[in-house]
């Protein structure tokens, strides 16, 4: 597949659109599944990893064969998101209430449902911590990829990713007890849910 | 059946399911945008400036690199594409300003002084030509002091060529009012428009080395490479052409107009450096010579990489 990339690029950067293309379709849904679990909805998500082809369309030409193309992408994605997430650093308490939010306001425009998923899990990591968990957990990348990504060392990456797994158990099992104990108020909110879909 | 990963926060995130994301289309016509927007800036370049080396009357200009057309693509050992010589196209036409018509232009100007020239007849890319008249300096040595370590020049003249003389080669950026004011001038009279700039300080873009050998005589061309990626010219009139590998990166050789030329490029991007070699003599013993000669000008570059 990197073989594939590689030539894509090479054509790309020889005024080839259509190579572009078919670089865009085969990697873009890696690049997405990163950035949608980072900023926490769609349209940020779609919104940075647009910027990044554009990006790496404008430095094809600066693409040398030293990193790989997708940790290029990765490379370039990981920044911008970082970006994003620290400009609205300010609003990080209010995630998981933007998360919803978004998520209603693009079904009302897209007439398109989100599913149903588990990343609520990552609400209040910090966010070089979602970062590190969304590449392992998600991504499936190595701590080396990480780390030339991330420019973090391995045995940093390590001693973090540790705290944070700690963190997310205790999580966990929070989320367990209160569900055991707060079982009517979840119901209520899935009618809720149920209501405002039947009226889109 | 379970496995003990099943219900952990692990499983739960790595089996999250994403929404239908696709992003393809809007980044297809982002791209398709901003070339529009390279294009018409391109065009723009052209219009507004063309680099006019002394004695060489080359035009180096900014490459689309979306055209494919006939030429020669100069690579590195990398197998990266350095320099391209191509043929002249309707996007890229010759300086509408001959060899004889820059003489007399220049001689309106000092030394330091920068002519523009626009031509309104037969210039359909609507070329304002830039020429800053050099300083002149025949030891080697104040060479070097005027245009500093850019060009990473040899610490003394290649053996076994002789010294002739040399000069920066100045650029120099006009305000785009003057531009637009030339470029309505020419367009409303018909005629060719000329200025001369005095008060500016031109940026050194490169320099000239005038050497011989044997009672030939050589000019080296050595300039900052970042925007001269293609080299157009009239393939037709090149005869005798080669390429040849020097110092690990290919050189394009040919006979054009009564002189034997060498083309080759350092590297690419910012830092990168363009150079271009001449001589009178066309035999055999002027090619080794322009080979040798180019090797020891770029040593330094490529030792410094």
């Amino acid at each position: 597949m990197e073989h594939l990339l590689e030539q894509w690029v090479e054509q790309a950067k020889g005024g080839s659109k259509e190579a572009f293309s078919d670089l865009v379709k085969a990697t873009q849904q890696k690049l997405l599944t990163y950035a949608y679990p980072m900023l926490g909805n769609v349209q940020d998500a779609e919104d940075v990893v647009q910027e990044v082809y554009i990006r790496m369309y404008r430095h094809l030409d600066k693409y040398t064969h030293h990193v790989s193309v997708m940790a290029w992408l990765y490379t370039i994605c990981y920044r911008l998101c970082m970006n994003k997430l620290k400009k609205r650093s300010g609003l990080m308490r209010l995630l998981p209430l933007l998360h919803q939010e978004a998520a209603m306001n693009e079904r009302a425009a897209a007439n398109r449902t989100e599913p149903e998923h588990d990343l609520s899990l990552l609400d209040g990591l910090k966010a070089e911590e979602r970062n590190l968990v969304v590449m392992r957990i998600i991504q499936g990348l190595t701590y080396e990829e990480i780390s030339g990504i991330t420019g973090i060392s391995v045995a940093a990456l390590r001693k973090r990713y540790e705290r944070v797994r700690q963190k997310l158990q205790m999580k966990c099992r929070m989320e367990r007890t209160e569900q055991a104990h707060e079982r009517p108020h979840h119901i209520e909110l899935k009618r809720g849910v149920a209501t405002y879909d039947q009226s889109i | 059946m379970t496995n003990r990963y099943e219900g952990s926060w692990e499983y739960k995130l790595a089996s999250a399911t994403m929404p239908p994301m696709d992003v393809h289309d809007r980044v297809m016509e982002s791209v398709a945008r901003l070339q529009r927007k390279e294009d018409r800036s391109t065009f723009l370049s052209i219009r507004r400036r063309a680099w006019m080396v002394p004695l060489l009357a080359t035009c180096i200009l900014i490459g689309s690199g979306f055209a494919y057309l006939s030429g020669v693509w100069l690579k590195n050992d990398a197998g990266d594409t350095v320099l391209k010589i191509r043929d002249y196209n309707s996007a890229n036409l010759p300086s509408p300003v001959s060899d004889s018509e820059w003489e007399s232009y220049i001689s309106l100007a000092q030394p330091g002084e920068t002519v523009l020239v626009y031509k309104a007849e037969d210039n359909p890319q609507k070329i304002i030509g830039s020429y800053t008249v050099p300083s002149v300096v025949q030891d080697y040595e104040d060479l070097k002091s005027i245009v500093g370590e850019n060009f990473a020049l040899p610490a003394s003249v290649p053996e076994p060529f002789t010294f002739v003389e040399g000069h920066g080669i100045g650029f120099l950026h006009p305000s785009p009012e003057l531009l637009d004011d030339i470029y309505a001038e020419g367009e409303a009279s018909g005629q060719t428009v000329t200025r001369v700039i005095t008060a500016q300080q031109a940026e050194t873009a490169g320099v000239t080395l005038n050497l011989e050998l044997a009672e030939e005589s050589y000019v080296a061309s050595i300039l900052g490479g970042e925007h001269a990626d293609t080299w157009y010219t009239d393939l037709a009139q090149h005869t005798d052409t080669a390429v040849v590998s020097i110092l690990g990166t290919e050189g394009y050789i040919a006979k054009v107009d009564g002189s034997q030329e060498l083309f080759w490029k350092h590297g690419h991007g910012a830092g990168s450096l363009y150079y271009h070699l001449s001589t009178t003599d066309l035999g055999e013993q002027g090619k080794q010579a322009l080979i040798s000669l180019l090797e020891a000008l770029a040593a330094g570059a490529v030792a410094g990489q």
